[in-house]
């Protein structure tokens, strides 16, 4: 293996690791655990958030669609900033407000507890596994692209770096990873953005018209169409993008890991801040990759996932040099921190989901959150999900569609989560039944028509029962028609409703919310 | 600590009921009403011209930019600023208003709405 490679791949580990062990020290109790003390600031937070949106999703993702068929690449990255929007607007200050350490403590807050509580779980295990899984196969692709390590050996040591960073460190750790890797992923971004603009003599539209002239679409590269002749295939990307983000459960706990509403609220607009410029710096990159990576690069860049790598040995000087060596090895490990990172969140809520939801409030409901035990289970559900996923990810192999399971996880979250979150901090008649039937109505109708869906279906596009790669144009309708015919049908409970005043008190003026723990 | 969701000294339904924090939770949505709607229309329409207007969206206005990616960029600005007027909405107006009705709590003088 190339060896400014493998120095920046240690690095990274190091650091990381490092942070794990001075966040082990402080993390004791529960509430530290998975809320990290309910310590951490509105700009940290934002920049956690930032770093959870910022995944080799986007980052590599999004630059490689860009790289390949233009403006369609970029769509996405403008619906996940939209759906930022319904964050701060209708989640944020609610979440820090209501919740305790899961969105099931949102949903289950007014209605009665088990039944909501194990659905809402379920939920969040189904999204976490699959963007989970996801994550993991990009990560053993990317490793093994990138130092010729083999899959296997690749996923099984970000899974165990993974597993480390949340079963030691809990949310301390798997904050500061990711503050640590948002800001190493800023960096790096913006020194390519300027490097490419630096070619260009900073005119931004050169670096387009140059990207059009190298590509065999011409002009229409900078307009939508390139790589999506069914429109409402494209249309029902960027909803599943928009609404789908918003209700994912690794970014939404981690409200609860501020001192107030007041910081929540801040920590959404540090984050808009900085991945709204994000990701206008990966339609920098995407285009600036076609405009200056040599033609018949398509190939090497492995469906498009490695054009920022190579854009940077590129700009660094060319492979052989020792500038090419040093940018591409730094975007590289860059690129794994950034996974490390966001597979370590997502197992924390997944872990919360398990210990907290499950564990703590419907199998044993009466046993009391005794402080020792609460983390020790919700440390060892951590390991349980994290060993899980990683012999998902080694048994469905390196064929898996990364995009497929990104798309199953938000269609999952938008159409399961979503209607219900809405509607129980806005409908006083909203009952135990409807948030049941909504949100098991929601993940059966987004699981069922995925698979009846072209990526699932033997026979692809032609044979599939239903045409559409994410379900959401329906199966979000759907969750929110559940939501309400699961209330209609019932009689109306004076509990609901009164708790839907406790509710609407705690979650808009703050009174009776989690009380910041002091160190 | 234990989760205890119901601290039994404050009545929630009187407050829910008290003429500020219905005004608070009024003003609160009619914001974001104005300003989510602005945006779902904004994005919405960008959405449905990138699915179904090619042809608009690669209109060349200079050369290296396009319709599309115009309001593409658009979708950020707005998304900017509307943030930007809610996070300074909430410290100039909600907070004020929240604190006033948290105050009343603790003080036991939550008044009914006439």
């Amino acid at each position: 293996m190339n060896g400014t490679r493998l120095f920046f791949f240690a690095a990274i580990l190091i650091v990381t690791l490092a942070i794990t062990i001075w966040a082990s020290r402080r993390t004791t109790t529960t509430s530290e655990f998975f809320a990290a003390g309910r310590s951490v600031t509105g700009r940290q937070n934002g920049l956690a958030i930032a770093g959870d949106l910022m995944s080799a999703a986007t980052f590599l993702g999004f630059t490689g669609l860009i790289y390949l068929s233009g403006f369609d690449g970029w769509v996405l990255a403008t619906a996940a900033i939209f759906s930022f929007l319904l964050i701060l607007m209708l989640f944020a200050e609610r979440m820090r407000n209501a919740g305790q350490y899961t969105i099931a403590d949102v949903l289950s807050f007014r209605l009665s507890r088990r039944p909501v509580r194990a659905a809402a779980a379920t939920t969040t295990l189904v999204v976490v596994i699959f963007y989970l899984v996801a994550q993991l196969v990009g990560a053993g692709l990317l490793v093994r692209a990138l130092t010729g390590m083999s899959f296997v050996p690749a996923v099984i040591l970000t899974g165990v770096a993974m597993l480390g960073y949340v079963v030691f460190g809990g949310m301390l750790a798997t904050t500061w990873v990711q503050i640590v890797k948002a800001v190493m992923l800023l960096m790096v971004g913006a020194a390519m953005t300027v490097a490419i603009l630096w070619q260009f003599h900073f005119n931004v539209l050169d670096l387009f018209d140059s990207a059009a002239a190298n590509h065999p679409l011409g002009d229409k590269y900078l307009g939508p169409g390139g790589s999506n002749p069914n429109p409402l295939n494209t249309l029902s990307a960027g909803v599943a993008y928009a609404i789908g983000t918003a209700a994912l459960p690794h970014i939404l706990i981690r409200f609860f890991t501020v001192p107030d509403a007041q910081a929540a609220r801040r920590s959404v607009g540090w984050a808009v801040g900085l991945i709204g410029a994000f990701f206008v710096m990966t339609s920098i990159i995407g285009y600036g990759a076609r405009a200056l990576l040599p033609a018949g690069s398509e190939e090497a860049t492995a469906g498009g996932n490695l054009a920022a790598p190579l854009l940077a040995q590129h700009l660094g000087g060319g492979e052989g040099t020792f500038g090419g060596d040093v940018f591409i090895a730094l975007v590289s490990a860059v690129a794994f921190a950034t996974i490390l990172a966001v597979v370590a969140g997502l197992l924390l809520s997944a872990s919360g989901a398990i210990s907290h939801d499950l564990w703590f409030n419907v199998f044993r409901p009466n046993a009391g959150a005794a402080e020792r035990e609460g983390t020790a289970v919700a440390r060892i559900s951590a390991l349980a999900v994290g060993v899980v996923a990683i012999l998902l990810t080694i048994l469905l192999g390196d064929s898996l569609n990364v995009a497929l399971l990104v798309g199953l996880a938000l269609s999952v979250a938008a159409s399961a989560n979503f209607p219900a979150l809405v509607l129980c901090m806005g409908w006083r008649r909203f009952n135990t039944p409807g948030a049941l039937v909504g949100i098991l109505g929601g993940l059966a109708a987004a699981v069922v028509l995925i698979m009846l869906g072209p990526q699932v279906w033997p026979g692809g596009e032609s044979a599939a029962p239903f045409p559409l790669t994410f379900p959401v144009l329906v199966s979000i309708p759907f969750g929110f028609f559940c939501c309400w015919l699961g209330t209609v049908l019932t009689p109306r409970r004076v509990e609901d409703e009164s708790t839907y005043y406790e509710l609407l008190v705690r979650s808009q003026a703050g009174i009776g919310a989690e009380e910041p723990t002091s160190h | 600590m234990p989760f205890s969701p119901t601290p039994p000294v404050v009545d929630y339904r009187a407050v829910a009921h008290s003429a500020g924090f219905q005004n608070l939770v009024a003003r609160r949505r009619g914001f974001v009403a104005l300003a989510l709607g602005l945006a779902v229309a904004w994005f919405g329409g960008f959405l449905l011209l990138t699915s179904y207007a090619h042809g608009f969206m690669q209109t060349v206005i200079a050369p290296g930019l396009t319709v599309a990616y115009v309001l593409g960029l658009s979708q950020f600005v707005l998304v900017w600023c509307l943030a930007a007027a809610y996070l300074r909405t909430s410290r100039r107006v909600f907070d004020p208003m929240q604190v006033a009705v948290a105050a009343a709590v603790s003080t036991g003088t939550t008044e009914a709405r006439a």
